[in-house]
């Protein structure tokens, strides 16, 4: 098992919901407590395990925004987990989650210096290295309903652009979406291996060759991840509320 | 990358202190210059074991959390870093099992001191060398992964140990000119090798913030917001403001104290000029040598910098 994020650059809207849904849960998970540093003051900053940036494509006019959220790739050659002296960093057999054994790390700097992602953040308030824990604390734990099984930034997201699953098992969606929307991975000259992969934004709609027969395709693709049309969801609203 | 003091003061300090021992080694099997005295030989010990353990003292105040300090010599069979760790602290018994028994025995070697002694000077040279490797095995910053940043260390290692060696066996009344030799050599090779070393970093590398973002390779890419306002710690560890002006000036600071005066005072000594010389000579190199390994981190770019301004590395 393989398990890990793939997100969609394409419908992803940066609102950072996924980055502070990530804070939240882990600031009082299992690797909290997440520092903050000046938190009320001018200069606010802390700890993130996920972060999204922001980016323009193209020159004005021909341009468009692309947001990139960026959380640990869970990779299958980490280079964070080989440079690691003391054997804190570590990646799980069962399912290839990249975790920190807080207790055994010295805050050296090391595993950060050795990810291309800047994907790990030493914590100055507890002296110990932090990363995406890919919320190994919420995605096995029995007791939620097993809808909640995911991780927090993959349920927050409110435009469904992250998916979590296992990129081993190839008819998971995860593996389908990677296949079929040509996801990729970030520095792939790193030679890390990611697990997460992206998925590129589609071209604009007027740029597209024989835009009709592509909004066919759209709307398959609405039906088979059972989403309601747009048009159902209208006519339903109007009918509530002209009642 | 962030220069942080306690690495170059660590990786300069201990460098020269490994270099110094295995120079030391080498001349005291040799007879290079002259049978070494028992005096000499206790203030070489001295002068290696406070270099070398400043030097592994500093390295510490660099970690966030020294209590697991002790930890890190679990992994050596993945870590550079690990290895590093063992291998300096290897280099303690076999040392003090060279010298004890050496001196107790009056300085007269035999087959089991001079194993020791070889092996004194090859745990010296391995934990240099692994230094280098910490740095050298980084893929994600371009500059250090190279092939030469391990032979750079080991070379400026080896010509501080030189230079030191020659100051201490002027002041024991040794002859000064065989070490003074080895120096010149050593910092002749490490300034070629620094210098391809810097030539090899100029070259234009293939990752670029097309490749970092996956997106099109032909369009210009830009960042428009970092998501954050203030600095967090990817800004504080991997982008050290440095520029170009200040690098030019730190770099021939660097390089002509390093090389560029220790070179000439050596090879005075070599040819026959006073001890004097040695103590420029050592006092330049230590000092162009700190500037040098400062800049190794703050000309380093990290490959997160692409995520932000970096176009190319």
């Amino acid at each position: 098992m393989r398990l890990g994020l793939v997100i969609d650059l394409d419908t992803c809207v940066g609102c950072h919901a996924c980055v502070v849904a990530c804070k939240q849960w882990n600031t009082s998970g299992t690797v909290g407590p997440l520092a903050d540093y000046d938190p009320y003051g001018r200069e606010p900053s802390g700890v993130m395990l996920n972060r999204v940036r922001h980016y323009e494509e193209g020159t004005y006019p021909n341009s468009k925004t692309v947001n990139v959220p960026v959380s640990c790739m869970h990779c299958d050659d980490p280079p964070c987990v080989d440079v690691c002296p003391t054997g804190a960093s570590y990646k799980r057999d069962s399912d290839g989650i990249v975790l920190v054994d807080e207790d055994k790390c010295m805050g050296c700097n090391y595993c950060a210096w050795a990810c291309p992602y800047g994907c790990r953040e030493l914590d100055y308030t507890s002296g110990t290295m932090k990363k995406c824990t890919l919320c190994v604390d919420r995605i096995y734990d029995d007791r939620l309903p097993e809808a909640d099984r995911q991780p927090a930034c993959v349920l927050s997201c409110p435009t469904r652009a992250r998916h979590f699953g296992d990129l081993d098992d190839p008819d998971s969606e995860v593996s389908r979406l990677v296949r079929e929307r040509r996801g990729f991975v970030m520095l792939p000259e790193m030679g890390c291996n990611p697990v997460n992969h992206y998925l590129p934004p589609r071209p604009p709609e007027s740029s597209r060759p024989g835009s009709a027969a592509d909004g066919e395709a759209t709307a398959e693709e609405a039906g088979a991840s059972a989403r309601p049309e747009p048009a159902d969801v209208q006519r339903w609203t109007n009918r509530v509320v002209h009642r | 990358m962030h220069p942080a003091w306690s690495v170059v003061f660590f990786t300069v300090l201990s460098g020269a202190g490994y270099g110094f021992a295995a120079l030391f080694a080498l001349v005291d099997l040799l007879g290079l210059g002259g049978p070494v005295g028992p005096r000499e030989l206790l203030a070489a010990a001295a002068i290696a074991a406070v270099l070398i353990t400043v030097g592994l003292i500093a390295s510490a105040g660099h970690l966030a959390n020294p209590r697991n300090a002790w930890r890190s010599f679990a992994r050596f069979r993945t870590s550079w870093l690990s290895r590093e760790a063992v291998l300096s602290i290897l280099f303690y018994p076999a040392a003090l099992l060279y010298v004890g028994p050496y001196y107790l025995l009056g300085l007269e070697h035999n087959a089991l001191t001079a194993a020791f002694a070889v092996l004194t000077g090859a745990l010296a040279l391995a934990t240099v060398v692994a230094t280098g490797m910490i740095y050298a095995c980084v893929r994600a910053v371009r500059e250090w992964h190279q092939g030469l940043t391990p032979v750079n260390y080991l070379l400026i290692g080896l010509g501080l140990g030189a230079a030191l060696l020659t100051a201490v066996r002027a002041n024991f009344g040794a002859d000064p000119v065989p070490v003074a030799g080895i120096g010149v050599t050593a910092l002749l090779a490490a300034a070629v090798t620094k210098s391809a070393w810097y030539l090899w970093n100029a070259r234009p590398g293939s990752s670029s913030k097309a490749t970092a973002l996956g997106l099109g390779a032909s369009v210009p890419l830009r960042l428009m917001d970092a998501g954050h306002t203030a600095g967090n710690f990817l800004t504080w560890e991997f982008q050290y403001p440095l520029p170009p002006r200040r690098a030019r000036l730190y770099r021939g600071v660097a390089l002509i104290g390093t090389f560029g005066v220790p070179i000439p005072a050596l090879a005075a000594v070599a040819l026959g000029a006073g001890a004097l010389w040695a103590y420029v000579a050592v006092g330049s190199a230590v000092l162009g040598a700190l500037v040098e390994r400062w800049l190794v981190f703050a000309e380093a770019r990290h490959a997160v910098r692409l995520y932000y301004h970096e176009d190319r590395l």
